[in-house]
């Protein structure tokens, strides 16, 4: 390395004709390296909270008691063992009431990790435990006590318990990830729980055998309950027990996390790719400036080695120092990513791993040798001879290879990001498709502009006249604002109007509550309380939880299941003569009288066979078309199914579709009346108590009068709210929208330099231009004028076509995503119109700044 | 003689053009002696500039073979003329060819910086003093006026010490005054260093003040002129 090459590369950097090439980079390792921060510390926080996931090294969970000899088992090797028990349940305090998520854990909860607990609402003075509350006490969220009017020391009855608040919880080792119950979490001793007699036969409770021991213990356990398993499934009997790991949870989530990683990734890579378009653009000119300072070097006695070499430590410092500053920026970028993302993502953040500083600077690389060495590779083979004929020919790459080499680049990140071939091909394929699109589109306004501009005053035409003759950049500009703004517009609009247009278009009778868990004994006293609190409800429907085994004889593979988004292991089933509301058959027949009828006559016809032929005539189900599809079952295809551990078969008579916007309890599997009736249903239905779902904010909502009796009454039934549902998922959606307008501002940043870019390519050809114009004669406002209504003009058109995209987008996503009727957006058009205008009128003029101000004569003499 | 320093041997230049071979140099031979001037003259398309460039070796002859010093340059690849090129030679051109983004005094040590020859700076100091530019080494080329531009360009030839200063028409772009001032500047510098000048131009003036008048017209060496006082001169010197 030479001395002199840092000096070059100063002084080209003194110059300005690298400022251009150095932000794109900079732009582009910053985006890239803010979403991967930010997707490496989300990802290795919960990753090392799923490790006290279990708070423990081993669990056994199941939805019964665990049974006597998984803890003689236990014993038996040495292993410690703490007990849980979690479910749902009205606490009250006074006249005010919550749906809690209870916990009722043994005093050696828990075995790894800890419980931090505090004094004070504001989580001061944090004391971190290994054991659980004593009887008589409770520890409970902070939030718990905003919502029911309490201090510290007051008294919650839970059940048929009074229990004094002791202390609050900050944090619990297994309090789960991510989106959290909907409830408070109240947590008891597990010595309480029979006294409080919640539980009652029916209740939905996740019991859990905590284990703590040595790895040798730990793994013969793991065996032997393996073993048992096998055993189990031999049998062809139903397990009641699932054993946890640390690595179970990590393996599932690890999954999601990359994907989630790539696809924040790929939103960055529209981020690259623009920065290499302008990066490609500042490259080509500052290749310019270099013609001649690289013929002189060879005239003067430097081989085409020495001047490559040259050129490689020039752009490696470039990278290097862009790269770095991307980083830096990147970094601090990451934190208003992470600020967004806190209030649903309860984790503490490690430090990041160097995997997001090893994409960065691979990005920065690859950026280089893709985007910025094409264009200056014909540097070192340009003839000394050119410093007497200036007209000698360069031998540039050409246009075609440049493109395919930064395509290639390109294509390389994006799988590399990704982990696959096939989604890069697609995204970028879709991008190019849109790019395409939006060139067209463009590139008609342009003609019609044009058109415009024939009967204009003198700089409307000039400007017009620009626009036009310069079509292939006003393009690239265009294209580059249009569909950044595109996208941006989209999420904005996602986040801005969906939801509330979806809650605006629920019709008034759209349910407000549902009940799960409705014991069959108890549905005709539930019933009379709702009557009486003159209540209206969806249909009733018998639930039981199962699971589809096989597909005509053949075991259905869990791959196999994962195709269908809707179906996981286990499966809310019903039975119901009636069509439910909101459904329609698409193929096949729905049972109907005609079915009884038919039972009526085959007994009539042949006695001997009543029993058979009422159970073939019974054995059917109807599936939602979308599962069904999925899953690729067909009419007239029989279906294995277990419930309870007992197995059945029925056959697919009909393929249904299901309005889910309804929000009655809708279901993918329904199966023909009685074909249930021994599984010991609970019951479910949905309660139109006529609170309205719109509740604004995420405030929890009031809780509807008959909410309190229900759960007094019938403590074993759930009632959750819509309300809390829906302000749930606002929230949700309008954190992961703003993460993500974060990082399209950034891409928009890329697509300014562009602009920048772009304008910079004509740049000596304006100046020029408008030189002559002023010797000419044109006054100086004539050209600043020409210049603004080229910006405006290509603000405006791109803001409509970013509009108009975004508008087609949201039309899709509100009819086919959210079955919604169409709607405009006027406040998304005049968004993305101004911002279009405003943006690249302030930009465009604030680069071009120099035709106007530098003297006439001056621009001459600098071309010269 | 000995002290040849440029030697050219029926030199021609074909160039193969769209649909036919166009020849632009016939059989040119002629000597040049070490520390002496030499002005090429001749209309314009005449040949001039390819010429020059052959002699600086920046482009190789379709036959004839031309000696730089001792190095047969016509029997070198690019990489082997370039460093002959590097020891040798230098270049003052029409268009000064001066780097915008360097200031005078960078411009001037970026060929010494590029040899790595140490104290660059200070000898290119020294060379804009002497071309009377000393107020003005951090100005950049925009700042400067022609004249101005063409006598970096000229300090700049001479920093290096070349054996051998080619110029294309250096005085083409500036107008008579600072024309002469800047082919003064030529001749004194040859005169102190003992440079030997190859200038091409179109001013008859300028070409008086050489030794030696070569005339290209279509291509082929019409006419070679000895200049009496010049040598005269030149013969003085080298017996005092
Ligand atoms: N590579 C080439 N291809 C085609 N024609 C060439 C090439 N190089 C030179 N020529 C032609 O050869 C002729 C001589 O060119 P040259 O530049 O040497 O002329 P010149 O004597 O320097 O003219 P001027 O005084 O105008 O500078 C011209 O007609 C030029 O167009
Ligand atoms: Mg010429």
């Amino acid at each position: 390395m030479n001395w002199i090459d840092f000096k070059l590369l100063y002084r080209d950097w003194r110059g300005g004709q690298l400022s251009l090439v150095i932000s794109a980079l900079v732009l582009a390792v910053t985006v890239v390296t803010a979403v991967s921060l930010f997707a490496d510390r989300v990802e290795r926080g919960i990753r090392q909270q799923i490790s006290q996931f279990l708070a423990a090294d081993l669990a056994v969970r199941g939805g019964i008691e665990i049974d006597q000899e998984y803890r003689l088992k236990a014993e038996s090797e040495g292993i410690t063992t703490a007990d849980t028990a979690s479910f749902r349940s009205m606490v009250f305090a006074g006249d005010k009431n919550h749906l809690a998520a209870v916990k009722a854990v043994s005093f050696s909860y828990p075995l790894r990790g800890k419980i931090e607990l505090s004094d004070n609402v504001r989580g001061r003075n944090v004391e971190s435990l290994s054991n659980g509350p004593a009887q008589g006490e409770a520890w409970v969220e902070p939030r718990l006590l905003n919502l029911l009017n309490l201090e510290i020391g007051d008294t919650i009855e839970v059940g048929y318990l009074s229990l004094a608040i002791t202390r609050l919880i900050v944090n619990e080792p297994d309090r789960g990830t991510g989106f959290g119950a909907a409830g408070a979490r109240v947590m008891i001793s597990l010595s309480d729980l029979p006294e409080s007699k919640l539980i009652r036969p029916g209740s939905r409770v996740t019991y859990r055998l905590l284990m703590q021991g040595d790895e040798r213990s730990i793994e013969n356990y793991k065996a032997w309950f393996d073993n048992k398993e096998a055993k189990r499934k031999a049998g062809n009997a139903e397990p009641h027990y699932r054993l946890l790991t640390p690595q179970d949870s990590e393996e599932q989530l690890g999954e999601t996390f990359a994907r989630g990683r790539s696809f924040l990734l790929l939103s960055g890579t529209i981020g690259v790719l623009l920065a290499g378009l302008a990066m490609a653009l500042a490259s080509h000119r500052y290749a310019g400036r270099l013609t001649d300072q690289v013929a002189l070097m060879k005239a003067w006695g430097q081989s085409s080695a020495v001047v490559r070499r040259s050129q490689f430590v020039r752009l490696l410092m470039i990278a290097l120092v862009s790269s770095l500053l991307g980083m830096f920026i990147g970094w601090l970028a990451h934190y208003f990513l992470l600020e967004i993302a806190r209030g649903f993502l309860n984790v503490e953040l490690p430090s990041p791993s160097w995997r997001p500083w090893f994409v960065a600077s691979v990005t920065g690389m690859v950026c280089v040798l893709g985007f910025a060495l094409p264009a200056l590779w014909h540097l070192p083979t340009i003839a000394p001879l050119k410093v007497l004929r200036r007209d000698l020919p360069t031998s540039l790459v050409s246009q075609s290879k440049r493109l395919w080499v930064g395509v290639l680049a390109l294509f390389a990140l994006t799988a590399w990001y990704s982990g696959s071939v096939v989604t890069a091909a697609l995204f970028l394929g879709a991008l190019f498709a849109l790019f395409g699109v939006c060139a067209l589109v463009a590139l008609q306004f342009l003609r019609l502009v044009k058109g415009l501009g024939a009967w204009q005053g003198s700089f409307v035409r000039l400007g017009l006249a620009n626009l036009w003759r310069r079509r292939s950049q006003t393009l690239v500009q265009l294209v580059a604002f249009a569909t950044t703004l595109m996208l941006l517009l989209i999420v904005t609009g996602m986040r801005t109007n969906l939801i509330s247009e979806w809650e605006a278009q629920l019709p008034d009778d759209t349910p407000s509550h549902f009940l799960f868990n409705v014991a069959d004994k108890e549905v005709d006293a539930v019933r009379s309380l709702l009557d009486e609190n003159q209540l209206k409800t969806t249909e009733w429907y018998p639930m039981v939880r199962g699971r589809l085994v096989e597909i005509n004889g053949e075991t259905i593979t869990r791959e196999r299941l994962a195709r269908s988004g809707g179906l996981s292991r286990e499966v809310n089933f019903t039975q119901t003569f009636y069509l439910p509301d909101g459904n329609k058959i698409t193929d096949g027949q729905w049972w109907n009288k005609d079915t009884e009828n038919l039972a009526d006559i085959e007994t009539q016809l042949n006695p001997k066979g009543v029993q058979e032929t009422l159970n073939s005539l019974m054995q059917q189900f109807s599936m939602e078309s979308d599962v069904a599809t999925e899953l690729g079952v067909n009419l007239g295809d029989v279906i294995t199914f277990s419930v309870g551990g007992l197995t059945f078969n029925a056959r697919l008579t009909s393929i249904r579709t299901v309005n889910w916007q309804n929000m009655n309890p809708n279901f993918y599997i329904i199966f023909h009346p009685g074909l249930l009736d021994k599984y010991a249903p609970n019951w479910v239905t949905a309660v139109k108590a006529g609170t309205p779902i719109r509740a604004e904010g995420d405030a929890l909502s009031q809780q509807a009068p008959f909410v309190a009796e229900m759960v007094q009454r019938f403590p074993t039934a759930i009632v959750l709210e819509l309300t809390d549902v829906v302000s749930r998922i606002r929230e949700v959606i309008s954190r992961v929208t703003q993460g993500l307008e974060l990082i399209l501002l950034l891409v928009l940043a890329c697509g300014a330099m562009v602009l920048f870019a772009s304008i910079s390519v004509s740049f000596d050809e304006r100046l020029r231009e408008n030189a002559i114009l002023r010797t000419l004669g044109s006054s100086k406002n004539v050209i600043l004028g020409a210049l603004a209504v080229e910006y405006v003009t290509l603000g405006l058109v791109s803001g409509v076509i970013a509009s108009a995209g975004a508008e087609i987008v949201l039309y899709f996503v509100q009819t086919k995503v959210f079955d919604l009727s169409a709607q405009w957006h006027p406040s998304l058009w005049l968004l993305g119109i101004f911002s279009g205008v405003v943006l690249i009128t302030v930009l465009g003029l604030m680069r071009s700044r120099e035709i106007i101000t530098v003297p006439p004569l001056e621009s001459l003499r600098r071309l010269a | 003689m000995s002290d040849t320093i440029l030697s050219v041997r029926s030199v021609s230049k074909t160039v193969r053009t769209a649909n036919h071979d166009l020849t632009i140099l016939h059989d040119v031979s002629f000597d040049i002696r070490q520390s002496q001037s030499l002005a090429i003259v001749g209309p314009s398309g005449a040949g001039k500039s390819t010429l020059l460039g052959l002699l600086a070796g920046l482009d190789e002859p379709s036959a004839g073979d031309i000696w730089l010093g001792e190095h047969q340059i016509t029997a070198m690849g690019e990489e082997g003329r370039a460093k002959v090129r590097a020891q040798l030679v230098g270049f003052v051109f029409q268009t000064f060819q001066l780097l915008g983004s360097l200031t005078a005094l960078e411009n001037v040590a970026l060929p010494m910086e590029l040899a790595g020859q140490k104290g660059a700076q200070d000898r290119a100091r020294e060379y804009l003093d002497k071309v009377g530019l000393g107020q003005r080494v951090t100005h950049y080329p925009k700042q400067l006026s022609g004249g101005e531009q063409q006598r970096v360009a000229v300090a700049r030839a001479f920093a290096c010490s070349p054996k051998l200063l080619f110029a294309d028409e250096p005085t083409g772009n500036l107008d008579q005054a600072t024309g002469a001032k800047v082919s003064d500047l030529l001749f004194e510098l040859n005169e102190q260093s003992n440079t030997t000048l190859i200038l091409v131009t179109h001013e008859a003036r300028l070409a008086d003040r050489c030794q030696t008048t070569i005339t290209i017209d279509g291509g082929r060496l019409i006419s070679q002129v000895e200049n009496r006082e010049q040598v005269a001169v030149t013969n003085a010197r080298a017996i005092a």
